[in-house]
């Protein structure tokens, strides 16, 4: 069900109308844990049942942590993350371990390829790992302990909630135990943050139906074979146009997601704090899928020891955590490969500086900016493209297409749609101007501008990329 | 802040639709941004503007290329990246009929785009833009700004001594006469794909399902008839496209179902060895013409 789509207004209204009727108060989770049980299986009802085991698996975990046998604690997350590891492997992965190992005309081999997708395994998959982890770590950190409610009944409540909440249930952000759960409890209309909701919305809509939409029929002959005819300038345009798309597509929904959160009375973390104007990989990092990095740092970095144990040892580490948060985006060698360039990148970086201090200036900043910017949108071709051989000739048509003429149409329509988001970069950056805080006071003329574009210049309706992972 | 954002976008829409009455005797003032918006407004402009078109032509990118080139009681239904299945689902949806249907049979393996139909029929919306135009894709602000760069790089290449040379008609084809090495590339893949072998039980199936189409559109009282593009030649030949044609005139009999003449591709001259250049456009629409008008010459005017 498409956040942009008839069917999911309708879904939302008798949700949101039910959920708030006084006479329903009392049923608010119920009416939450249902709905969103039905927003997932709109498209395939049997992977419903996936989710709900994986929902039992981390409560029933979790609870035994706090209070089953001390003794068998370990071992019980140990079986727990494994468990979710082993069913994210299996059905996310399972298409790529056949073309890998078996043959696909062999029975193994079929099998595995028909394997379908659950929508969003990979973001619940790792919303439960942050849960059952949060509860062996209530040792350390007390006030974790209260995420696990004595009633097991509503500990099993409360998990199901966490991780099946509808809004961030299928892109995200993934949501930590320890920040969701303490926010359950009974919601009232007169605690709805009206405008700030009504702000996220039109803000999440736009990026995502005027911008990233309008911007992904242009970017869609990156394709192959298309691109082979394209001049280098089509090429280079199409490469930043898909770099804005997938941050207003990917932006867009978390944006969106929040909003709708906010009209159940639910705080979801932000996902993204201007991506665009990171000025080294570690930063760009911090600004982008923010749930993700976080996630990662938090769950894999530093329990491999993280930069505590040498230089080495912190490259390493790098790597092995950005190649499998390559790999969680998707089943394919490409996402390794986008994942490994990027730790790379974080690993190199961290021994420049180590070695050499850059003066601060405006023009050491720009460049910097304009170098991680340039680096991270010839990566996202990994993702456009997952036939690494066709990444290579994509690259190969930039230098060979040069005497090539060809439609400038793509290339100005891609700064058109790409300006929004370049705006919003830079009134971030220059939020101390003058000129920058009289936008910003006459915010409703904005806002107008983005819902009028928003009827009037939708592109046609497509689902979030990260759907997809 | 709510109500302040809620009466400036009213204001915009007001203001938005006036430009678009100043401007409604310059339709190239508008030009669409990308390949669905145009199939999008090909399909609203028949919807709300031409339904009382006489003739209708369905099928792919192929017959794109005749759009503006047919008379004016005719209307081109043909969806870039599309099929004539879309173009025939519209038709059926419609409470209009035309009197003539010419079928593409070129893609028939491409089924019909459900979104893309059913976003036109959305509920609601379908009557909206019936009644605000502003609301249709054609009219899109993106559509003026675009229209307006064309406009204006036309009149300055005119006013600098050049022949205005961006192509304001859309969809024109430039003939690159296969030359280009790539497109050499691109003609030879095409070949290649024909050779290869065809599903036969895929074929069979997306043919009985055109036949169902059409014979449910013909027992609505709607006259068909059948056409194919004309093509690369090697293309043409290719063993995918043989057996294609030959399980379509086994399914739908020449006896029983009208065909155009089949086109000798030699006479034609293609940019990607599946699209009409300019000149060959032009020619065949002609001949599209000459040829309907022989076998119904009610259709005359």
């Amino acid at each position: 069900m498409l956040f942009n789509s008839n069917v999911f207004a309708l879904f939302f209204i008798i949700t949101w109308a039910l959920y708030y009727l006084p006479v329903f108060r009392r049923f608010q989770i119920g009416i939450l844990i249902v709905s969103s049980l039905v927003f997932y299986a709109w498209e395939l009802p049997v992977l419903v049942v996936l989710l709900v085991c994986s929902c039992l698996v981390n409560a029933v975990v979790s609870y035994l942590v706090i209070y089953g046998d001390r003794t068998r604690r370990h071992a019980c997350v140990v079986m727990g993350v494994g468990l979710s590891l082993c069913a994210l492997a299996f059905f996310k992965y399972g298409p790529l371990i056949a073309r890998a190992l078996f043959r696909p005309t062999s029975s193994v081999g079929e099998f595995l390829l028909m394997i379908p997708l659950p929508i969003g395994i990979s973001f619940y998959t790792f919303q439960g790992i942050s849960l059952m982890i949060d509860a062996l770590r209530s040792d350390r950190i007390p006030e974790f302990r209260a995420i696990v409610h004595p009633s097991f009944l509503k500990h099993l409540q409360n998990t199901t909630l966490s991780i099946v909440f509808f809004p961030q249930l299928v892109a995200g952000p993934i949501l930590k135990a320890h920040d969701y759960i303490p926010q359950i409890r009974e919601k009232f209309l007169r605690d709805i943050q009206w405008e700030r909701c009504f702000r996220l919305l039109i803000m999440g809509y736009f990026l995502k139906m005027v911008v990233a939409d309008n911007l992904k029929d242009h970017t869609f002959w990156i394709e192959y074979p298309y691109f082979l005819m394209q001049p280098t300038m089509t090429l280079l345009a199409m490469l930043f146009g898909f770099s804005m798309q997938i941050f207003a597509d990917f932006a867009g929904y978390s944006i969106i997601a929040i909003g709708l959160a906010g009209l159940f009375g639910y705080d979801v973390m932000t996902n993204f704090n201007f991506p665009y104007i990171a000025q080294s990989f570690s930063e760009f990092w911090t600004r982008w899928h923010i749930s993700l990095s976080t996630f990662l740092k938090e769950y894999l970095y530093i329990p491999l020891g993280g930069n505590r144990k040498g230089a080495i040892r912190t490259y390493l580490n790098l790597m092995i955590v950005m190649f499998l948060g390559g790999l969680w985006h998707g089943a394919a060698w490409s996402y390794a490969v986008w994942g490994s360039v990027h730790g790379l990148a974080l690993a190199v970086e961290r021994f420049i500086s180590s070695k050499i201090t850059f003066k601060e200036s405006a023009f050491v900043r720009v460049v910097k900016t304009v170098a991680v910017f340039v680096l991270v949108t010839f990566a996202w071709l990994l993702f456009k493209l997952p036939d690494f051989s066709q990444v290579i000739q994509y690259l190969q048509a930039i230098f060979l297409n040069l005497h090539r003429q060809g439609d400038s149409v793509p290339a100005t329509m891609i700064l058109l749609y790409s300006l929004p988001i370049i705006l919003y970069h830079a009134c971030h950056v220059w939020r101390d101007t003058r000129l920058v805080r009289w936008i910003r006071s006459h915010d409703p003329l904005a806002y107008g501008i983005m819902l009028f574009l928003l009827v009037t210049n939708s592109g046609s309706p497509s689902a979030f990329i990260y759907f997809q992972f | 802040m709510v109500k302040k954002t809620i009466i400036i976008t009213g204001l915009l829409f007001v203001a938005y639709s006036g430009v678009l009455y100043a401007i409604r005797t310059r339709p190239w003032f508008l030009s669409s941004q990308s390949q669905w918006q145009w199939n999008v407004s090909r399909a609203q402009e028949y919807l709300y503007e031409k339904n009382d078109a006489r003739v209708v032509v369905v099928g792919s990118s192929l017959s794109a290329t005749l759009v503006d080139l047919v008379p004016s009681h005719w209307f081109v239904m043909a969806f870039k990246g599309q099929s004539l299945f879309d173009g025939i689902e519209i038709l059926q949806r419609s409470a209009a009929k035309p009197s003539l249907v010419l079928v593409e049979i070129n893609v028939v393996t491409r089924p019909m785009n459900k979104r893309f139909v059913d976003n036109l029929f959305s509920p609601g919306f379908y009557t909206l833009r019936e009644w605000f135009p502003v609301l249709r894709a054609k009219n899109a602000p993106g559509s003026l700004y675009l229209g307006s760069i064309r406009v204006a790089t036309t009149l300055w290449q005119k006013h600098a001594g050049g022949h205005g040379g961006v192509a304001v008609r859309e969809g024109a084809a430039v003939s690159t006469r296969g030359e280009d090495a790539v497109v050499r590339q691109v003609v030879g893949r095409m070949i290649d794909d024909g050779q290869e072998s065809p599903d036969s039980q895929y074929i069979e199936s997306c043919v009985a399902t055109m036949k169902a189409r059409i014979d449910m559109l013909q027992e609505s009282g709607v006259r068909v008839i059948l056409y194919e593009m004309p093509v690369d030649e090697r293309v043409f030949d290719s063993p995918k496209a043989r057996l294609l044609r030959s399980v379509i005139r086994a399914r739908l009999p020449p006896e029983v179902y009208r065909y155009l003449p089949t086109p000798d591709c030699k006479a034609f001259r293609t940019t990607d060895g599946s699209h009409l250049d300019g000149e060959s456009s032009v020619r065949y629409a002609l001949m599209m013409q000459t040829n309907v008008v022989r076998m119904l010459p009610d259709l005359l005017n």
